[in-house]
């Protein structure tokens, strides 16, 4: 096995050893690119840390795996859409402009949380490990049910989907008694 | 096809053109249209979730050193470096290559997969059956179902560590390997395959620490010997 296929392996697999290794080594590169921007010392570092957290996840969704750049080219392209993201949202920049199109997902409407979504974090925390592993698998490491089928061992798709079905139903009775009562 | 199925294959991202038009017909209906809203909440939240423990983790790498004499540190630490780089220029051990070259996946000497037709399969025979077709993941969930259930069965530990070296899960078997007390049948191969994590995740002090250990008396002295040479 090449070292980027590890690396595709260690980030897929949560790998914290991966992830510590990666983020040493690229953090003065990056530092020393986004000095540029306009940013201060803080938001760089925190602009840094999202890139990060954005190749690991998209790494989790599969994103990485025909990649036809090195790990490192593809993590600096989500670094510098992740800067010009953030001049934007503080209103420094208008246009996104000059960013070249890679397989890379980032919605960033999650980063708003509204007292509903913060009620249901803490229904869906509550949930029996698997339900909540079930649940993280589909919806945010983006498996489809055959691939949860095999990951949790379970029987068939039929009981992978039922198991899916049951926790998602669960969770929305909480959140109903929760509202109402 | 049912609604809860096309609301999967949305978050799937596999609607055929056909199912999308579908879809966006459906959503004109109130039940329908809160059944997806609700599920694009969990997603939501999950995303949320993972993403704050994820960069919450990130933050700790940051503080682990300390941020007085830092300039100090960094200062030195170049000199150091560059003194190293320079009596070492050309003959630096490539850690990958050497790991590649002594790692060997762990026998399985448990159980044999070889079997009478009536026997029904033990949770042991099925974990090694998966081992040798080399898919760990699974193998791993049975020996985590067997360390469960009957924690004194040490070979769980010790093929549990293993795989998670096989899956690139370095934390994982580091954990395993330094956090268990072994007895002696697995003492020197544990020592060994630390040795050969800590080559592996870049950490030569770590692992000539582990060689060390394994040169005295171990049954991988020899191979021992010959990588601390190497690394020399």
């Amino acid at each position: 096995m090449n070292k980027e296929t590890q690396i595709i392996i260690g980030l897929k697999n949560g790998d914290e050893r991966t992830i510590h290794s990666l983020y040493k080594a690229y953090k003065p590169e990056f530092l020393a690119f986004a000095s540029k921007y306009n940013l201060t010392a803080d938001d760089l570092l925190d602009v840094y840390q999202d890139a990060m957290v954005a190749l690991c996840e998209n790494a989790k969704k599969g994103n990485l795996e025909n990649l036809n750049s090195t790990v490192k080219t593809y993590f600096f392209s989500i670094g510098k859409y992740m800067i010009f993201a953030r001049l934007k949202k503080k209103k420094q920049l208008f246009a996104m402009e000059d960013l070249e199109t890679f397989p890379f997902e980032w919605e960033d409407e999650y980063e708003e949380m509204d007292e509903e979504i913060v009620i249901l974090k803490n229904l869906f925390k509550n949930l029996g490990e698997q339900c909540q592993q079930i649940l993280r698998l589909f919806y945010y490491e983006e498996k489809n049910l055959d691939e949860i089928t095999v990951l949790m061992n379970y029987e068939n798709k039929n009981v992978a989907k039922t198991q899916k079905y049951r926790c998602i139903k669960y969770l929305k009775q909480l959140f109903k008694d929760r509202n109402n009562g | 096809m049912d609604k809860n199925e096309l609301i999967q294959k949305y978050f799937e991202k596999s609607l055929s053109p056909e199912e999308a038009a579908m879809f966006e017909n459906l959503l004109a209906d109130k039940e329908f249209a809160d059944e997806v809203a609700f599920q694009k909440k969990i997603k939501k939240v999950i995303t949320h979730e993972e993403r704050a423990t994820l960069k919450d983790k990130l933050r700790t790498f940051e503080n682990q050193k300390t941020s007085t004499d830092k300039w100090w540190y960094a200062a030195a630490s170049v000199f150091v470096l560059l003194g190293t780089a320079i009596w070492f220029m050309g003959q630096k051990p490539d850690y990958d290559t050497l790991y590649a070259s002594y790692y060997e996946t762990y026998p399985n000497v448990i159980a044999p997969v070889v079997r009478n037709n009536n026997d029904t399969i033990t949770d042991t025979e099925k974990a090694f059956a998966y081992y040798e077709k080399q898919d760990y993941n699974k193998a791993l969930e049975i020996f985590q179902t067997i360390i469960r259930t009957s924690p004194q069965e040490e070979y769980a530990q010790f093929y549990s560590a293993i795989s998670y070296m096989e899956l690139a899960k370095f934390s994982e078997a580091s954990k395993i390997l330094s956090g268990t007390n072994w007895s002696k049948k697995y003492a020197d191969d544990a020592i060994w395959y630390l040795a050969l994590l800590e080559l592996k995740t870049d950490n030569p002090d770590a692992s000539r620490k582990f060689l060390l250990e394994a040169s005295k008396t171990s049954r991988y002295q020899k191979e021992s010997l010959e990588l601390l040479k190497k690394l020399d």
